[in-house]
């Protein structure tokens, strides 16, 4: 099953990617969703797979049975997909609104914006021996 | 979606799925539940207003606006860090109280900390769906 | 013990009342008094550097690194802070009568205070990192300084040359520095052994970078263009900092560390050599400059060279000679340049062609000069002379190669020095001639070239007054060991005698024939293909900006997907490199998959492959919503149930927003031709394929127990909670949650103020 999920990581990032060098700015949105999903199940299976067991301290019991899934890197996912979620909303917004400045959701629209820097000037040198 | 029945249900699923995401948020300490999650429900109750309705209901139904909620559930958080600060402790140390229902019920300020996620989790949510909902073309 | 910081302090203090003070004519003295007790109360030092215990005054400041704020009043030290604070009180009152009431007048009077006191911070430190420090002080304030009036473009460009020349060489010398602290063990100067030093592997190192810092500094070839540009800077500053201090602050450098690197193989020809060939250079060009204020920066360059070239001799005659020198330029430099400057503010120009028969209308300005003259000539009562003569004894009795260089060194420039002597005179004899109507300086403006020249003369005709409080100390701390000085005007006729009485002869005769006799040789060194200085340096400065718009342009494209492109193949290459070097090993201990496990799975794959074909935006919110709930389910499969809940209401919420969104966004299109598409594809795949190996290969290896055990066993013992991962997000770990969420507040509040949605916020 490791193998599966590995491959089922690796092709999240690679679609994920993908999409992040598309022009579109819709595209580039999803890529970051797939990307954000991609990583959240990367550091869940780096951290290896247990079947069924949550890490629950059962009934009548003190200590986290052995055999249970490993709870920290489930604290860590549990707050990166909440910020995932907010890092998502900023990037629709952020397109929704550059599509409605500029009028276009290519991204190659955008580098006209930002103005070529002026050349060098050179300056007659002051007769120095 | 100007249906009637659409309205009373989403009324009536909005208020189930509010008192879920609190039951969510009480026993997220020793279940599968708080904070993150019930937040995460809360507001999807208050989006299902939003739908239903009209998205400025769903901003109303909240009574505190999401835009305070996020404060405010910051302000929660860190109180309940400073408890540990003032009861001679570190910033963030646990404190407890035992209430005495049925078997008794510790009660602490992890929960305090857990309730000031969930309003802001709620806050968060709202402040960037429903504007979004409401924009017009 | 504390005086020593006093005393700096002091001179910092007055920097705001120079501010503050109106512009009168009492402000330049009111300003003076303070340098002239700080010149007082070092006076009263003396003894005690004399008689070998040199009042010290130090405080940690980075107790970890050894670094300490650290300063130490020895025989070489007062020397320099003597020169400092004894030129500086003249400057003070000259500068006031130079601006005489002009509004920049009291910023200009600030800046030399604060420079002054930065400049006694680098002969008073003891600690490495202070020196530095300080050191790096007197470049910024000799910056503000050139770039005094700065409405002039010629102004501004002198300064930032200044500023990257001296600038750069300080980087070296903090190096060099830090280096010289590791090899010696400390970084207090005066514990610094130089057999630690030498038999360290980085004693090379140190001499070099220490010596790029010295060098730059004191305007030694190849460095020293920068220092005739600085004339730019008006008269009081150049007198001041470019003649008897700030440049000076070099050689200091080299006699400093003369006891701790002198020892050392590339020591001395490479201190010797420079300095013989800045030396020559200076003296040379000097004379083929028309204009006052360039000839003696030229004239000061040459100087300089000659004070490195006799510290890298470092035998006792030369230290002793470099002592008297330091002091005796000094004295004549000063005099001339503020000479200089009463010639510049009573005719109104500097051009020695354009002056004539200055005598009869200034005749107090040119006994200065006349009394500086012959310092620069290095002929006559002067303390200059007697310098110049132990060092020409020095090189005579030496007997080695570099001293044979040296000789020649000394005597052609010499001749040199005497001809600029002789042109630095014309102005003042022959028929009257100046563009407006020329008349004497103030007392103010003649003051100080008129002290200062008398004193070239008083010290040369008794030199017992500075032999054995002044110059002795000074000498000793140089060579490491006491050094017996006895200074006499008068030595009998002898081989040196000869010499500069040979070499000055040519000189005075070259002198009158000068505009004549460097017609070619000017044309030489004005050629086009000339590697000047200056050139280099444009060439340099305009390349490097050159450079930064040609990467600019060729690497800051502009497009997103270059960039990240860039950071993909980064990390592939990184990760593969690290992957190959160390090893891939992955363990096959896995879970079998189960059908609806590997069902789920391939749900999530199928939805990530349509999400990136098919050009719907319907299809993309679909695909997106299986992805996320298909990753909701395995979570849910593998002991994950917070992680399920938390992403199935996240993901409903999130497929919500892309709906709103995409509706108000165009249609999906396809953008750039297929050959960038399969292009993209390959990197895209290229990371996937390595995130893959990754996961497995971060599977195979364990090292250490996890912490997690910890959170498990206390989960419910301190904590009261049965859900560990709850536990560690609100108690555990709760700052970091708390971190989080004002993350995601913060991405509330920038997605509400994109959205610009006034009508919400009530």
């Amino acid at each position: 099953m490791e193998l599966v999920l590995a491959v089922t990581v690796g092709w999240l990032y690679a679609c994920g990617l993908y999409l992040l060098l598309r022009r579109t700015l819709a595209q580039v949105v999803i890529g970051l969703a797939l990307l954000t999903n991609g990583t959240n199940l990367l550091i869940f299976v780096a951290a290896g797979l247990v079947r069924g067991e949550p890490p629950l301290i059962g009934e009548g019991e003190v200590v986290l049975a052995e055999g249970t899934a490993d709870p920290l890197p489930q604290a860590l996912i549990l707050t990166a997909i909440v910020i995932g979620f907010a890092i998502q909303a900023f990037a629709m917004a952020l397109a929704y609104r550059v599509y409605r400045s500029v009028g276009s959701d290519d991204i190659d629209a955008l580098t006209t914006t930002e103005p070529p820097p002026p050349p060098v000037v050179m300056q007659a040198e002051e007769g120095e021996a | 979606m100007n249906s009637s029945i659409l309205r009373t249900m989403a009324r009536l699923l909005a208020s189930l799925l509010l008192l879920a995401s609190l039951y969510l948020l009480w026993r997220g300490h020793n279940a599968p539940g708080g904070g993150f999650s019930g937040g995460i429900m809360a507001a999807a109750a208050f989006v299902l207003m939003a739908v239903a309705f009209e998205p400025m209901a769903g901003w109303r139904a909240t009574r505190i606006s999401p835009l305070v909620l996020i404060p405010l559930g910051l302000g929660v958080a860190l109180g309940s860090g400073l408890i540990g600060i003032v009861t001679g402790g570190e910033f963030l140390a646990g404190r407890w109280v035992t209430v005495d229902v049925g078997e008794g019920v510790k009660v602490g300020t992890p929960l305090l900390f857990d309730i000031g996620v969930y309003l802001v989790v709620i806050g968060v949510a709202l402040a960037v769906i429903i504007p979004l909902m409401g924009e017009e073309e | 013990m504390l005086g020593l910081v006093m005393a700096m302090g002091a001179v910092f203090v007055a920097v705001p009342a120079a501010l503050l003070l109106p512009g009168r004519r009492w402000r330049g003295l009111l300003l003076a008094t303070v340098p002239a007790g700080v010149f007082a109360y070092f006076v009263s030092l003396l003894d005690r550097a004399a008689d070998g215990q040199p009042l010290t005054w130090s405080v940690e400041w980075f107790p970890s690194l050894g670094v300490e704020l650290a300063f130490r009043a020895d025989g070489l030290a007062l020397l320099f802070a003597l020169l400092i604070a004894g030129v500086g009180t003249f400057i003070l009152v000259y500068a006031e009568a130079y601006l005489g009431g002009k509004p920049g007048a009291g910023r200009l009077e600030a800046m030399l205070l604060a420079f002054m006191g930065a400049m006694l911070g680098v002969v008073l430190a003891d600690d490495a990192v202070t020196l530095f420090v300080a050191w790096e002080l007197t470049s910024v304030t000799s910056f503000l300084l050139i770039s005094f009036e700065q409405e002039k473009l010629k102004a501004r460009k002198a300064a930032v040359q200044a500023l990257l020349v001296t600038g750069a060489g300080g980087l070296a010398l903090l190096a060099g520095l830090v280096v010289l602290g590791q090899a010696a063990g400390t970084y207090r100067i005066s514990e610094m052994g130089a057999e630690a030093v030498a038999g360290s592997s980085l004693a090379t190192g140190a001499l070099v970078l220490v010596l790029l810092g010295a060098f730059t500094k004191s305007a030694q070839v190849p460095f020293h263009f920068w220092l005739p540009g600085a004339m730019a800077a008006p008269t009081p500053v150049s007198a001041y900092l470019h003649s008897a201090t700030m440049v000076k602050a070099g050689v200091y450098l080299l006699a400093r560390l003369h006891p701790v690197l002198g020892g050392l193989e590339g020591w001395r020809p490479a201190v010797v050599s420079v300095g013989a060939a800045t030396l020559v250079v200076g003296a040379f060009v000097a004379v083929h400059e028309r204009d006052l204020k360039r000839l003696l920066a030229y004239t000061t360059v040459g100087a300089l060279g000659f004070l490195t070239m006799l510290v890298g001799l470092g035998t006792a005659l030369a230290i002793k000679a470099a002592m008297v020198f330091v002091v005796g330029h000094a004295l004549y430099k000063g005099a001339l340049f503020m000479a200089a400057g009463a010639v510049d503010h009573g005719t109104g120009t500097r051009m020695v062609d354009e002056l004539g028969g200055l005598r009869r209308a200034m005749p107090w300005t040119f006994a200065a000069a006349a009394a500086g003259c012959i310092g620069l000539a290095g002929f006559g009562p002067v303390l200059a002379f007697i310098g110049k003569e132990a060092a020409l004894e020095a090189g005579l009795e030496d007997g080695g190669a570099a001293a044979g260089w040296a000789l020649a060194a000394i005597i052609v420039s010499g001749a040199l020095f005497a001809a600029a002597a002789v042109v630095v005179l014309r102005p003042f004899f022959g028929a009257e001639r100046a563009p407006g109507h020329p008349h004497e300086g103030s007392a103010g403006l003649l003051a100080g070239p008129l002290v200062l020249g008398a004193l070239s003369f008083g010290l040369a005709l008794a030199p017992g007054a500075i032999e054995g409080r002044l110059i002795a100390p000074a000498a000793a701390a140089v060579a490491g060991e006491p050094v017996k000085v006895s200074l006499k005007l008068w030595h009998g006729f002898n081989t040196a005698l000869g010499l500069s009485a040979l070499s000055v002869g040519v000189g005075i005769v070259l002198g009158f024939g000068v505009p004549r006799v460097t017609a070619a040789t000017g044309r030489l060194i004005g050629a086009r293909w000339f590697p000047s200085g200056p050139k280099v340096y444009d060439w340099l400065y305009y390349g490097m900006q050159r450079l930064a718009r040609f990467h600019t342009v060729w690497v800051q494209r502009g497009y997103l997907r270059g960039y990240i492109g860039a950071v993909l193949l980064t990390f592939v290459v990184l990760a593969w490199a690290a992957l190959l070097r160390w090893g891939v090993s992955i363990e096959r201990d896995w879970l079998t998959p189960a059908f609806y496990e590997a069902a789920v799975a391939a749900t999530v794959i199928v939805g990530a492959t349509t999400a990136i074909v098919h050009m719907s935006r319907l299809a993309a919110v679909t695909a997106l919503g299986a992805v996320g709930f298909g990753v909701a389910i395995l979570y849910a499969l593998f002991g994950a149930p917070d992680l399920a809940l938390t992403q199935i209401v996240m993901e409903t919420l999130t497929v919500m927003l892309f709906v709103l969104v995409f509706y108000r966004l165009p249609k999906l299109v396809e953008r750039g031709p297929v050959r960038r598409r399969l292009r993209d594809g390959a990197v895209a795949l290229a990371v996937g394929v390595t995130m893959t190996v990754l996961v497995l290969a971060s599977l195979g290896h364990r090292e250490g127990a996890p912490i997690s055990a910890y959170f498990g066993e206390a989960a419910y013992a301190e904590a009261f909670g049965r859900n560990v991962v709850n536990v560690i997000l609100v108690d555990f770990r709760s700052l970091d949650t708390l971190g989080e969420v004002v993350v995601l507040g913060t991405a509330a509040f920038g997605v509400f103020a994109l959205l610009r949605v006034r009508r919400w916020s009530r």
